[in-house]
């Protein structure tokens, strides 16, 4: 314990020490991470978008007049149970009237003038992705179980999704592994410069018969504490600006889209799980700007 | 203390840059290992300090076979060891006071014994004055009193100093040659690596002469 305190007084008072390469190595890091920041909140955001287009494309098995209750129960539970199934919803006669009535307030009152409810029970479906040919075997299906009179799905809007969601997956997924390499490359490298001159110390240290965690705590430490710097600062600049963007674009043609898209923000865990690499790339550049000198 | 036996050291395969160097150095000796630049004057130091492990034959420090020691215990050997070198190696972010202390530090000095004995090596190499000073400010004959202070403020048995004086001018030289002799005088072992002539003449003590990595008469 006594050895951890020594070694943290002594990487805060060597960053203490030479303030404008700790400055220079941070600001270099704060912009590594409020981009990837940023991007992570965009993504978050159009992924969001993509998850609301997609519970639009749900399918609609209309069941046949007189269908058993009980054989309506295992359909809906049958296909809760499928691959690629995200929600099911039984519709009985009377919610589709109130949905259609909700919909379509001008048609009045429908059942009304027809003396019954003209519609019949449903089973809504709403697959995990839009993936036309998931949404088709469920078609098929429902079509199968002899209880369902016709299907309903809209195969171009399906379609379209499920190229959006592949196009935006990709993009995310690329840019945010080309981001989150290059961000922690940053800090990395920023660190590693910043204690390149720790080799001396370390080389000298060893030679005087100091023991290894007494040379390399604190230079783990400092590593540790720049990553910290740059990553907890670039995280909070990035929080700012979308905080700033959200606020500035009330009112302005642009609120709906970046509302949209910088909503949600990014979900805590990552926050965390950025925080850490950070901290943890810091460490790793530090242990090696020791390097072979250390292990001497 | 220390004991070569047809110690070989190559770097490179057709290349020796020590060949069978024998000898042997009692504790309490100052000896002075002499020769031209390349001669192996260095790497013999770093034997000892087994920074590097010798190709063929045998180095014993302290009752140490170095050869068989495992690299556990290498820091162990090196506790027992003051080093100075010729470029004096100062931490230019620590002042003069704490470059010194820092090694007590690093052997585990609790703080009280640590202050002492670091002012009482300062005020040894007349510096006790300049304790608050950061080293690039000191000449260059202060920053060599003070990497001896480094050196010495942990009582090692075994002082090496490769070419102490390879960067001062006379005047200086004889400073640190001054303060060489009163470490040996206290008991310590020195070894001194040089090639300054002058230095030579005026150190006394046993001479061992390297030509081309070979011990010569």
């Amino acid at each position: 314990m006594r050895l951890l305190a020594e070694a943290l007084r002594a990487a805060v008072l060597d960053l203490l020490r030479r303030p404008l390469g700790a400055l220079l190595a941070t600001a270099a890091m704060t912009v590594a991470m409020c981009l990837l920041a940023l991007f992570l909140a965009l993504g978050t955001g159009a992924r969001g978008l993509y998850e609301r287009w997609s519970d639009q494309a749900a399918l609609e098995l209309f069941l046949s007049r007189g269908a058993p209750p009980d054989a309506v129960l295992r359909l809906a539970e049958e296909l809760r149970g499928a691959p690629g199934v995200a929600r099911v919803d039984v519709i009985d006669p009377d919610r589709a009237l109130a949905e259609f009535e909700e919909a379509f307030p001008d048609l009045g009152d429908v059942a009304g003038l027809l003396g019954e409810n003209p519609f019949g029970g449903s089973i809504r479906v709403v697959p995990a992705r839009a993936d036309a040919s998931t949404v088709k075997a469920l078609a098929e299906r429902g079509k199968a179980s002899g209880i369902v009179e016709s299907v309903r799905w809209d195969r171009e809007w399906i379609g379209a999704l499920a190229r959006i969601g592949r196009l935006i997956g990709g993009f995310l997924g690329i840019g945010a592994l080309v981001l989150v390499g290059a961000a922690l490359v940053t800090v990395g490298a920023v660190v590693r410069l910043a204690l390149d001159d720790k080799r001396d110390e370390v080389a000298l240290l060893r030679l005087c018969g100091a023991p290894l965690a007494f040379v390399l705590a604190p230079v783990l430490i400092e590593g540790a504490l720049l990553g910290a710097l740059g990553a907890g600062v670039g995280l909070l600049v990035a929080r700012i600006v979308r905080v700033a963007a959200l606020e500035e674009t009330v009112g302005t043609p642009l609120e709906g889209l970046v509302h949209l898209l910088l909503g949600p923000g990014v979900p805590a865990p990552w926050i965390g799980g950025l925080f850490l690499a950070g901290v943890l790339a810091g460490m790793l550049a530090a242990a090696l700007a020791a390097g072979r000198a250390a292990l001497r | 203390m220390i004991v070569f036996e047809q110690v070989t050291k190559r770097y490179r395969p057709d290349e020796a840059a020590l060949a069978e160097v024998s000898f042997h150095v009692e504790q309490g000796e100052l000896v002075l290992i002499t020769g031209p630049s390349g001669a192996g004057k260095t790497t013999l130091l770093r034997l000892i300090t087994r920074e590097v492990v010798a190709t063929g034959g045998r180095v014993v420090v302290d009752g140490v076979e170095l050869g068989r020691l495992r690299p556990g215990r290498v820091q162990a050997l090196r506790r027992r060891m003051g080093i100075v070198f010729q470029d004096f190696r100062l931490l230019p972010r620590y002042t003069v006071e704490e470059n010194v202390a820092l090694v007590l530090r690093a052997l585990g000095w609790p703080p009280a014994r640590r202050r002492e004995r670091v002012a009482r090596v300062l005020e040894w190499v007349g510096l006790a004055h300049k304790a608050e000073e950061w080293p690039p400010a000191l000449s260059g004959g202060e920053q060599q009193r003070v990497a001896i202070a480094r050196a010495l403020a942990p009582e090692p048995r075994l002082l090496l100093a490769d070419e102490p004086t390879g960067n001062l001018d006379a005047g200086r030289s004889r400073e640190i040659l001054e303060l060489l002799r009163q470490a040996h005088a206290r008991g310590t072992t020195v070894l001194l690596a040089t090639h300054d002539e002058a230095l030579i003449a005026a150190a006394g003590g046993r001479r061992l002469h390297l030509v081309d990595g070979r011990l010569v008469p």
